[in-house]
């Protein structure tokens, strides 16, 4: 939100997403005044993502797992109505309860931002498709995202409307150097990324037994296994490459998915390298990315 | 514990006015459609209080009729004051008894009020004093919400999530939550007295 609210005042025509606050950890009515003081301070250009959040953040928090999808579905509801209610409102929640709720400033969007979730899960895609908002996929493959969206495109249809192609993101990190041999050399120097639910595995089957990962268990947690950096240029979780290479898997992605909206995240800390990679990704792969 | 149970009664003239009654204490009054029966929030409410549900009948004719019934009822019960709940189409009913001359009404409860008034809207209503709370379910898609918003421009209003036009079925605990704190509280009910100690 920090960064966001900085954003606004230097960049003065591209939209600003924030992608986004763990809704169920944090009091809905602060994310609906926060959102609304973005749209306000950039002219209405704020996208805003909801998400459900990772394991680590429900043991930090100390809020239930379980429940996590049922606080989320009823504090996006709530931060609809913040948004869209022209006079105060109470609110009695099966999570969430105010007596009166009145914030400032609205949106400058009307009726809203536009806004996304994680679709990665069946039941994320079934919610998304019924309240009509749009799905990104972080850090997951591009195999998994596929049926992801197809689910989600199909339950759109019963729901009424047809998802365009920016209603889907897809999040993957990037690494671009000169050459192909030079992305792939910066990368296999980066040591393992061990995160706290591999350090502590109670973390993780607690949050298992939890019914976190809803129907699809199986398919959430591989997104998150370890692989090898082939196996994950492979499936799409991460871009690397020269700039010919990294066009190609952002065409691959896009052809893929159907996704209009490409999310990428610096996939090394490597100081001048990774300077350089950000000036070569604007300056040889972003403009060709406009003839996709 | 024995769950409360309500007893079905008679009143009226005719003796053709129904109403369940549980629960002792301070009074409330409940009134709702012809269609429905108490709910598990009155059942909740009587753990606490003496309620009195009523039924709307067709022979009322209006809201207006309803509400001269009723107030004739609970004055043939000795019932000198009490709070009230309209739900449904019950909840025009209960704002005419507000209007009432002899209704000595402590605060008023309308869970998802239905939009017939019975008349025209009265200037009255915006005349009414005591404090009320309108609530609507988020699933309820009618504008009855914001009509009495609008007629009652004092009120409190608050959305019920996840429920539709049943409130008293849907969300039982809380409906009977609000309406007890808004009785006992009123415009208090505002600020929270809920304890946010985890250990003491």
């Amino acid at each position: 939100m920090v960064m966001a609210g900085a954003l606004s005042q230097l960049v003065r025509r591209a939209r600003i997403a924030v992608l986004g606050p763990t809704l169920p950890i944090l009091n809905p009515v602060r994310v609906a005044e926060e959102f609304a003081m973005l749209d306000t301070m950039s002219g209405g250009r704020l996208v805003a993502g909801m998400m459900r959040g990772t394991p680590n953040e429900y043991v930090t928090y100390n809020i239930n797992p379980a429940e996590s999808r049922d606080r989320f579905a009823e504090a996006l509801h709530l931060i609809r109505r913040a948004w869209t209610e022209t006079r105060p409102f109470g609110w009695l929640g099966r999570y969430y309860q105010y007596r009166t709720i009145s914030i400032w400033p609205r949106p400058v969007q009307q009726p809203h931002p536009p806004l996304y979730m994680s679709g990665s899960s069946p039941e994320a895609g079934e919610f998304a498709a019924r309240n009509h908002i749009g799905i990104g996929f972080a850090f997951t493959t591009v195999p998994l995202a596929k049926s992801a969206v197809q689910h989600y495109r199909a339950c759109a249809r019963d729901a009424g409307w047809e998802p365009a192609a920016e209603d889907v993101i897809y999040r993957a990190m990037f690494h671009v150097a000169d050459t192909d041999e030079a992305a792939f050399a910066d990368m296999s120097t980066l040591p393992p990324r061990i995160s706290l639910v591999d350090q502590n595995k109670a973390i993780a089957a607690g949050v298992r037994q939890s019914g976190y990962y809803g129907a699809d268990a199986v398919a959430q947690r591989q997104r998150t296994s370890r692989r090898e950096l082939a196996d994950r240029i492979e499936l799409g979780q991460i871009i690397v490459g020269g700039p010919d290479t990294v066009l190609a898997q952002v065409r691959c992605i896009r052809d893929e998915l159907g996704a209009g909206v490409l999310d990428l995240v610096v996939g090394a800390q490597l100081g001048e390298r990774t300077l350089h990679s950000i000036e070569l990704f604007g300056a040889k792969v972003l403009p060709r990315m406009r003839e996709l | 514990m024995t769950e409360t149970t309500f007893a079905q009664r008679w009143a009226g003239e005719s003796q053709r006015l129904p109403y369940w009654e549980a629960g002792a204490g301070e009074t409330i009054v409940a009134i709702l459609d012809g269609q429905r029966l108490p709910t598990r929030a009155h059942t909740l409410l009587a753990e606490r209080r003496r309620v009195i549900v009523f039924a709307m009948t067709a022979d009322a004719g209006s809201p207006q009729g309803a509400a001269r019934q009723v107030g004739a009822a609970v004055a043939a019960l000795g019932i000198d004051r009490f709070d009230l709940i309209g739900e449904g189409a019950g909840a025009a009913a209960a704002v005419w008894l507000v209007l009432a001359p002899k209704a000595d009404i402590g605060s008023v409860v309308l869970a998802a009020p239905d939009s017939v008034l019975g008349g025209p809207p009265d200037e009255a209503f915006r005349e009414i004093k005591r404090p009320v709370l309108v609530l609507c379910g988020t699933n309820d898609k009618s504008d009855a919400g914001d009509l009495w918003r609008a007629l009652l421009p004092g009120c409190h209003f608050m959305f019920v999530y996840d429920a539709g036009p049943a409130i008293g079925a849907e969300r039982p605990e809380a409906l009977a939550f609000i309406a007890l704190e808004f009785f006992e509280r009123r415009d208090l009910f505002l600020v929270s007295r809920e304890s946010g100690v985890v250990f003491p």
